[in-house]
């Protein structure tokens, strides 16, 4: 035989008992429990005062909103963006074709003049002037190199 | 009489029908109808104002793309309510390194969770209640605050809302039973006094 609801039991149950969710069994028991607990009947009451409570919460402004079918367009846009790697590895099939005729240039070396010479100072820093300031080094094998290269 | 039924709107259920269709107008009139109803949701569920239009025109996206799956306009509630869920589980993510906005945005993003309840408890300004309970809301274990939300501040009856947790009805049953009862031990100080009255 299942013994009788304690207070913790009860006390998760009134919720169901005071809006009618609760079975009719355990409905009795709660009932029962609480007819002859006065600490499960404040909590009863709590929990109706709680309620009347939240309806305080209900009236919050909305703000002016329009359905935006241009973004869901653009959301189906987004799933398709799958087939553009497919497309894309067409298109190179392609290109690549023997009987297309494909000019391809290469391109154009990215690093300065001045970016290499500033390397080569590093590099020049690291083998052979550790000791000394590190900048002042790198400056002058700068200038030095970037000379040379404009003598040549 | 021919007034009356022109002045009727149609069902959900025939814009459902008459969007599947491709109908754009027919959907704008169920978003008019029903995005409050998710706005809302999202701030309740602590979202920020801005967070909430997003996870409304997320909602809406994704319930436009499953129009085929949507028998009836209780479908549809449920549909955009998942959504909706969906958009607020990723925000909140998202801004899990930014501070998570209470329901009524009061919090900033200074002191400890406790402080700031602390704070609200003691605030005499009139509209006390609503931040303590939006407070104590905010508190509540992610599946606890969507049936509490979801029931008490969105209407939804328990049913559709085990349908929209995908659990059984006594899972939400038990979820709403334990959420009330740590909502009642938190707001102790003001049921206990006149506040509530």
């Amino acid at each position: 035989m299942k013994l009788k609801m304690n207070c913790q039991e009860v006390q998760e149950k009134i919720a169901g008992m005071n809006d009618g969710w609760l079975d009719p069994a355990e409905a009795r028991e709660t009932a029962g429990h609480i007819a002859n607990c006065p600490e499960c009947q404040k909590e009863a009451l709590a929990d109706k005062k709680l309620i009347a409570a939240l309806e305080s919460l209900k009236q919050g402004s909305v703000p002016a909103m329009t359905w935006k079918p241009a973004r869901a367009t653009k959301a189906t846009a987004w799933r398709l963006a799958w087939l553009s790697p497919i497309a894309a590895a067409a298109l190179v099939a392609v290109l690549w074709h023997p009987s297309v005729p494909v000019v391809v240039s290469s391109p154009p070396p990215t690093v300065s003049a001045e970016s290499q010479a500033l390397d080569h100072a590093h590099m020049e820093l690291t083998l052979s002037d550790v000791g000394s300031d590190p900048n002042r080094a790198i400056l002058a094998s700068f200038a030095k190199n970037t000379g040379k290269e404009q003598a040549q | 009489m021919e007034t009356i039924v022109e002045d009727l709107e149609p069902s959900d259920a025939i814009l459902v029908s008459q969007a599947r269709k491709g109908s754009d107008e027919a959907f704008s009139k169920l978003f008019n109808r029903h995005y409050p109803k998710v706005y809302r949701y999202a701030v309740n569920m602590g979202a920020s104002a801005e967070d909430a239009e997003d996870i409304v025109q997320t909602a809406f996206i994704r319930t436009h793309r499953s129009l085929d799956k949507i028998r009836d306009g209780q479908a549809l509630l449920s549909y955009l309510y998942q959504a909706a869920m969906n958009g607020v589980r990723d925000a909140k993510r998202r801004a899990s390194r930014k501070p998570w906005l209470s329901l009524s945005g009061i919090f900033m993003d200074r002191g400890k969770q406790s402080d700031r309840i602390a704070a609200v408890q003691i605030d005499e300004t009139g509209n006390g209640l609503s931040d303590a309970l939006a407070a104590n809301i905010a508190e509540l274990p992610d599946d606890f605050r969507e049936v509490f939300v979801l029931h008490h501040l969105q209407d939804l009856d328990l049913n559709q809302i085990a349908e929209i947790q995908g659990v059984p009805l006594g899972t939400v049953k038990s979820r709403l039973g334990r959420a009330r009862e740590r909502m009642r031990t938190a707001m102790k100080p003001w049921l206990d006094g006149d506040e509530a009255k």
